[in-house]
């Protein structure tokens, strides 16, 4: 049983999963992991990895599972819902401008194909640089703004589409 | 002679200001006995502050000088609510002579000093000048009225490179230059004054001596209308990003018995000789030979007043009322001591990973600690909103232990407590500070972030078992739905509803 799935800006996919009695087995990037679920409260899960104890806290939603382990967080869910639609929030977000300011740069061209992570435009913010990334691979669809434009807070900057697979 | 202050009870207090600082006045109000007034803006009707308060009040829609800076508008508030008392919290107009003024003129008791000192203390020239009257050390510097480049660039050689451009009205790092050598001095002059004088209206410096492993080091003080001005210690605060305090603790490692003897009594020094009232923060920057100079005093409560609660388990806000009240402080300073270690952490609502900038939106989940000794205040309760308006501090995580190794382990276990879940935060980042060798040896100066970029590295790392499993629990249907409840289909089966919808 394997699935796509976006963690954070990751996109887990390929990977071996297995549930036995004694809880999960996953094998994903030549990594094996021994997961088991100690103990379930509402919103916080205390777990097994490999023998190492964990918490998380955990919150669902329409956008997916938001979660925090030991201070760091991650948005799980499918991977289609960050490319090509953009849909607000801290993840997905990414794509739209934080908070007003203005455009500095813009380091790609429509229909050129983005990876996972890459910068795709500069902009400027309570007089702090704030770098754009793509939160997957993709093809940059629309490019909404140009260098020396003021945007204000929450508006889409980018549109990505699905990038090539395989 | 202090003048002869009638004692008035008070028996309802106005708190203007909002967030973790009124939920922590209005907590010790109620302790006390004492009816609390809050104020709130439209988005703001079902904040914790609004929730704890006996009464609320609208400041109305607008930008802050509308609303919480509406000097007018609070004051009526507190006489339409019969509040006798104000207290400005810290931000906001707590350190504004101009409005200390207008509550007393009202017949308001203001909590806080008068606004003299507050007028004194908020000018770094003249309060810098005062120290130097009372042999309060200060950085050796230039802060005259001769603001000609030729004469700036003059007294920087006296005073000897590097040093430090500060502007006189600043505060925030705003207008300020570090130079290193003569000739870059003209450069840093030119846009620290322009830098200065849009953001103050004032473009005046000031030139001091540059010190290269400074800490920050600051004593609480309280002080009465009865000539008693005593101390609570000291606080060390030299975890900074931009001027912006993010860990705090005490006792200090780098302060010797004499060191701390000597600090203290020079901050009773500067309270007594200006007669001061109620609660104040007498800052210093200590060198690596265990001098100090004073840096500026703060006349108000501070964020990180928490952890000298702490060790000394004194309630501050408490005695700043009792102050407000014309009572005695109910201390003797021989028999205030440090008990233990505390350290706090401030949460911000930021990123880490992408240069420490602000982010916004829901908190899903507070979260909660069985931890002894560990404290939360904060404004933010699971639900609410975080918006650009207001200062990105979503709470301050405060723990107390025997030890300094004992408190810095139980606040990284504190940590984990409170995920403030759904918005990004800093908590990685600090606990990567906490368990950095060189904060546990104590080598915190306040170029400490700077001088460890392997700690945000370190948050960037990603960590495949924790994610791998992740993703095994999902696949497992182990993360339970809560706002989708209607259907009883898993979160997995809701994705891929949600996919299906998006392939349509």
């Amino acid at each position: 049983m394997a699935k796509k799935l976006m963690l954070g800006k990751n996109l887990i996919d390929g990977a071996e999963f297995k549930k036995d009695s004694d809880g999960y087995f996953v094998k994903f990037n030549e990594q094996e992991t021994r997961v088991e679920v100690l103990h379930s409260l509402e919103n916080k899960i205390i777990f097994n990895v490999n023998g190492v104890k964990k918490v998380a806290h955990y919150h669902a939603d329409q956008k997916g599972v938001h979660l925090d382990v030991e201070g760091r967080s991650y948005l799980l869910h499918g991977p289609k819902k960050s490319l090509g639609k953009v849909s607000g929030g801290e993840e997905e977000g990414q794509l739209k401008s934080p908070m007003p300011g203005k455009v500095l740069q813009v380091l790609i061209n429509e229909g050129e194909t983005v990876s996972n992570g890459q910068a795709l435009l500069v902009m400027e913010a309570m007089k702090m640089e704030h770098t754009i990334k793509s939160p997957g691979d993709a093809v940059v669809e629309k490019v909404l703004y140009e260098a020396g434009d003021l945007v204000e807070g929450d508006v889409e900057l980018i549109v990505l589409g699905e990038g090539k697979k395989e | 002679m202090s003048e002869q202050l009638k004692e008035q009870k008070i028996k309802k207090l106005l708190i203007s200001n909002r967030g973790e600082i009124a939920c922590r006045v209005i907590h010790t109000a109620k302790l006390l006995g004492i009816k609390t007034v809050a104020l709130f803006t439209p988005d703001e009707k079902n904040a914790k502050h609004v929730q704890m308060a006996d009464e609320a009040f609208s400041l109305g829609e607008g930008v802050l000088g509308e609303t919480y800076l509406n000097k007018q508008k609070i004051i009526s508030i507190a006489r339409e609510s019969g509040a006798e008392a104000i207290h400005p919290g810290y931000g906001f107009l707590s350190e504004n002579a101009e409005f200390c003024e207008l509550v007393e003129k009202a017949g308001i008791i203001f909590v806080g000093p008068t606004s003299e000192h507050i007028r004194l203390m908020g000018d770094k020239i003249m309060s810098k000048t005062k120290m130097q009257e009372i042999s309060v050390p200060v950085i050796p510097g230039y802060n005259g009225n001769d603001q000609s480049a030729a004469n700036l660039k003059k007294q920087a050689k006296i005073i000897g490179f590097p040093v430090l451009i500060k502007a006189t009205a600043g505060g925030g790092g705003k207008g300020m230059r570090i130079v290193h050598k003569e000739e870059d001095f003209s450069a840093s002059l030119e846009s620290a004054k322009s830098e200065a004088l849009s953001s103050f209206s004032n473009g005046d410096v000031l030139i001091e001596k540059f010190i290269t492993k400074p800490r920050h080091i600051e004593v609480q003080m309280m002080s009465d209308t009865h000539e008693n001005h005593l101390h609570f210690y000291e606080r060390e605060c030299s975890i900074q990003r931009r001027y912006q305090k993010i860990i705090e603790e005490t006792p200090s490692v780098a302060l010797t018995p004499e060191i701390r003897e000597s600090i203290c009594t020079d901050a009773v020094k500067i309270t007594s000789a200006i007669n001061y009232r109620g609660a104040a923060t007498v800052e210093f920057i200590l060198d690596e030979d265990g001098s100090y100079y004073f840096l500026e005093m703060n006349t108000r409560l501070q964020v990180e007043h928490p952890i000298t609660e702490e060790v000394t388990g004194v309630d501050l806000v408490a005695m700043q009322i009792l102050v407000a009240e014309g009572k005695k402080l109910p201390y003797e300073q021989e028999k205030i001591s440090q008990r233990g270690h505390s350290i706090e952490c401030r949460i911000y609502a930021e990123d880490p990973e992408n240069n420490f900038f602000p982010t916004t939106g829901k908190i899903f989940v507070v979260g909660k600690s069985d931890l002894p000794g560990v404290r939360l205040d904060s404004g933010i309760q699971n639900g609410d909103e975080v918006t650009v308006n207001y200062d990105p501090m979503i709470a301050k995580l405060i723990v107390h232990a025997e030890n300094r190794g004992m408190a810095i382990s139980k606040m990284q276990k504190a940590l984990n407590d409170y995920p403030f879940l759904g918005l990004k935060n800093n908590r990685l980042y600090l606990k990567k500070v906490l368990g950095s060798e060189a904060f546990k040896e104590g080598e915190t100066w306040t170029n400490f972030i700077d001088e460890h970029p392997e700690l945000f590295e370190q948050c960037e790392k990603r960590n495949f078992p924790v994610e791998n499993s992740l993703y095994g629990m999902f696949c497992g249907g182990v993360f339970k739905k809560t706002n989708i409840s209607q259907s009883n289909s898993s979160v997995e089966e809701f994705i891929e509803d949600e996919l299906q919808k998006f392939r349509n």
